[in-house]
């Protein structure tokens, strides 16, 4: 079956949108440095505890 | 950067890496088997597919799902190779971002392929929905909360969207599982269903053995496991190239044989970057296993291809035969015919010449009808088998010193009266010098008298103008009319082997559709070149032979 106008949308938004989220990853880790070391074990907090994402 | 970060980055002595990838970080050699081993055949099996039909659906996510598990692969390898926390976090995030995405575009291929349409609008939000919170929020704390260091692992630590992440992957495993049971509940035709179950084992093994290394590797710190786990891959471009070669898939007709050879080249020259005997003994193990399928597969194939080859060469023979059977079929029957309306013929000429007595005068008018049916009928049949002759290369060329302008005026005077019947202003201009070529008069006296009559036939009204110029060195025979014209359509038809125009066949019923392929061959024949050209329909015509002077 040939690719059709909706289905070339649909994965253009998707590729966009992974490439517009990859491009704030580089800008915030790479060109600002923009994350947290964990320095010993008692740092490295809870995935599951809400309190952990406090922004 | 801190500089108590800093000095603890330098006390874990993390080599350098090289082009990002390379570099002794990395815990064992084996990840470069597993990685490339994996990605290189997936990502070849895929372009491969593409480009048999890059416009199809199927064709282009299968694509995508390649190019995703490639990246994957690659953000993999930067993360095992690099010293740089930044580069981690970065390659890490991307990770986050495509693992899901390799799910999802498998999944759209797998329903692409096995139910041959796309997904329905809604379909396509709600499977979409589910990836929206991984693109949002995989540059934020909630996908990698930070690095740590308090190991020197070089690890990014994952946050609750990345959790998340892995579960939405289960979404799209299942779905692919159910979207497979139902088709293959509904399915009818033969062999759609082992289809439909081989894709499915082998999409399942890859995406399965993919989490489930992922995931183990995590738990029980074995990161040998998710080496492993990649596999997958590899097996799926195995079912993917056996269904190519078996169902005929994708519309390619791939030779098994170069898919799998390509596979196992891969594999082999891989065992290059190992170096410890015990990651050796692993990877022949797994490379056996490999060998042993693949194997069976190829040797299946390329038996397959010798019967089909058997198959077409009897197939062909037989087919050969029949068409020469044929061809003196028809030649006899044709043969026959001819002698029978050539009598017939002969018959009603005697009537009318008096050979019998006089005619009474009702009945003249029907044999005269007779002696001009009969004369078409022969004229016809020998039309038919000078072109069988010119295709058998029965025809030989008696070639001598031929006047041009002697021949092509005595047609014309032959051909007039026919033309005068029709009211047509039939003309003749010759130009000045030698029109001496090297040529058969019986040959050419056909193609030329074939080509004018043609005018006089499809022109109802108005004239037909035959002219000769010679050039330096050919001479070109220009006929041209007011007739009715050739549409674009007819004019691809003309000089075929029975070629009928739509619209001439309106004018000329009884057109065997061989005159002007019997015209080209005796002018091609003789190293001469016709063509036609024309406005249009109703806009008249011009037929142009160009023949080498001596």
């Amino acid at each position: 079956m040939a690719a059709t106008k909706g289905s070339s949308l649909y994965i253009s938004i998707l590729l966009l949108l992974i490439l517009i989220s990859g491009g704030v990853a580089w800008w915030k880790y790479v060109h600002q440095q923009d994350f947290v070391y964990f320095t010993t074990e008692e740092e490295i907090p809870d995935r599951f505890d809400p309190g952990s994402y406090s922004l | 950067m801190s500089p108590v970060i800093a000095e603890l980055i330098q006390s874990c002595e993390w080599a350098p890496s090289q082009f990002l990838v390379i570099s002794d970080n990395v815990f064992s050699p084996l990840l470069y088997y597993s990685y490339l081993g994996s990605v290189i055949p997936t990502l070849l099996i895929a372009l491969f597919i593409f480009s048999k039909g890059p416009k199809r659906l199927p064709n282009q996510l299968i694509l995508l799902t390649a190019l995703s598990f490639a990246a994957w692969v690659f953000g993999a390898m930067v993360t095992w190779a690099t010293e740089t926390p930044a580069y981690t976090m970065f390659f890490w995030t991307i990770l986050v971002l495509v693992e899901p995405l390799v799910y999802f575009f498998a999944f759209y291929f797998f329903y692409a392929f096995i139910y041959k349409k796309d997904l329905s609008v809604w379909q396509k939000v709600f499977f979409a929905i589910p990836l929206i919170p991984v693109m949002v929020l995989a540059p934020t704390r909630f996908a990698l909360l930070g690095y740590d260091l308090s190991n020197c692992d070089r690890n990014a630590y994952e946050g609750i969207a990345t959790t998340y992440g892995y579960i939405i992957e289960i979404l799209y495993a299942v779905s692919i599982l159910l979207f497979a049971a139902l088709a293959f509940i509904k399915a009818r035709k033969p062999g759609e269903r082992t289809m439909i179950a081989l894709l499915t084992i082998g999409i399942t093994a890859f995406l399965l053995s993919f989490s489930l290394g992922n995931i183990l590797e995590v738990f029980t710190e074995n990161w040998y496991i998710g080496q492993y786990g990649l596999f997958g891959a590899p097996i799926f471009t195995a079912f993917l190239a056996y269904l190519i070669v078996r169902f005929r898939a994708f519309n390619a007709k791939l030779i098994g044989a170069q898919a799998l050879v390509a596979a196992l080249w891969i594999l082999v020259l891989a065992l290059l970057f190992i170096r410890s005997v015990e990651n050796i003994r692993v990877v022949v193990s797994i490379t056996l296993i490999f060998v042993l399928i693949l194997g069976v597969l190829l040797v299946r194939s390329v038996y397959r291809e010798i019967q089909q080859r058997e198959r077409v060469e009897v197939l062909a023979k037989d087919l050969e035969t029949a068409n020469q059977q044929q061809i003196i079929l028809i030649h006899f029957i044709t043969h026959q015919l001819k002698g029978f309306v050539t009598k017939s013929r002969n018959v009603f000429s005697m009537l009318l010449e008096g050979d019998f007595g006089s005619l009474p005068d009702t009945m003249k008018p029907m044999v005269e009808e007779g002696l001009r049916s009969d004369t078409k009928g022969v004229n016809t049949i020998q039309e038919i088998l000078n072109a069988a002759n010119i295709k058998s290369g029965k025809v030989t060329y008696a070639k001598s010193p031929l006047d041009l302008k002697e021949l092509v005026g005595s047609i014309v005077a032959d051909l007039k009266p026919g033309a005068d019947t029709k009211g047509l202003a039939l003309t003749m201009k010759g130009g000045d010098g030698d029109f001496t070529i090297q040529g058969d008069r019986m040959q050419l006296t056909n193609a030329f008298k074939n080509l004018i009559d043609n005018s006089i036939k499809y022109t109802p009204k108005g004239s037909v103008e035959v002219s000769l110029e010679r050039g330096e060195e050919k001479v070109r025979l220009l006929i041209k009319d007011t007739g009715v014209g050739i549409t674009p359509e007819d004019m691809r038809l003309l000089f075929t082997e029975g070629g009928h125009g739509k619209e001439s066949q309106k004018v000329n019923v009884e057109s065997t559709g061989f005159g002007l392929y019997i015209v080209k061959n005796i002018i091609e024949a003789h190293q001469g070149k016709v063509w036609a050209e024309s406005d249009g329909k109703d806009q008249g015509s011009r037929f142009i032979v160009e023949l080498p002077i001596s």
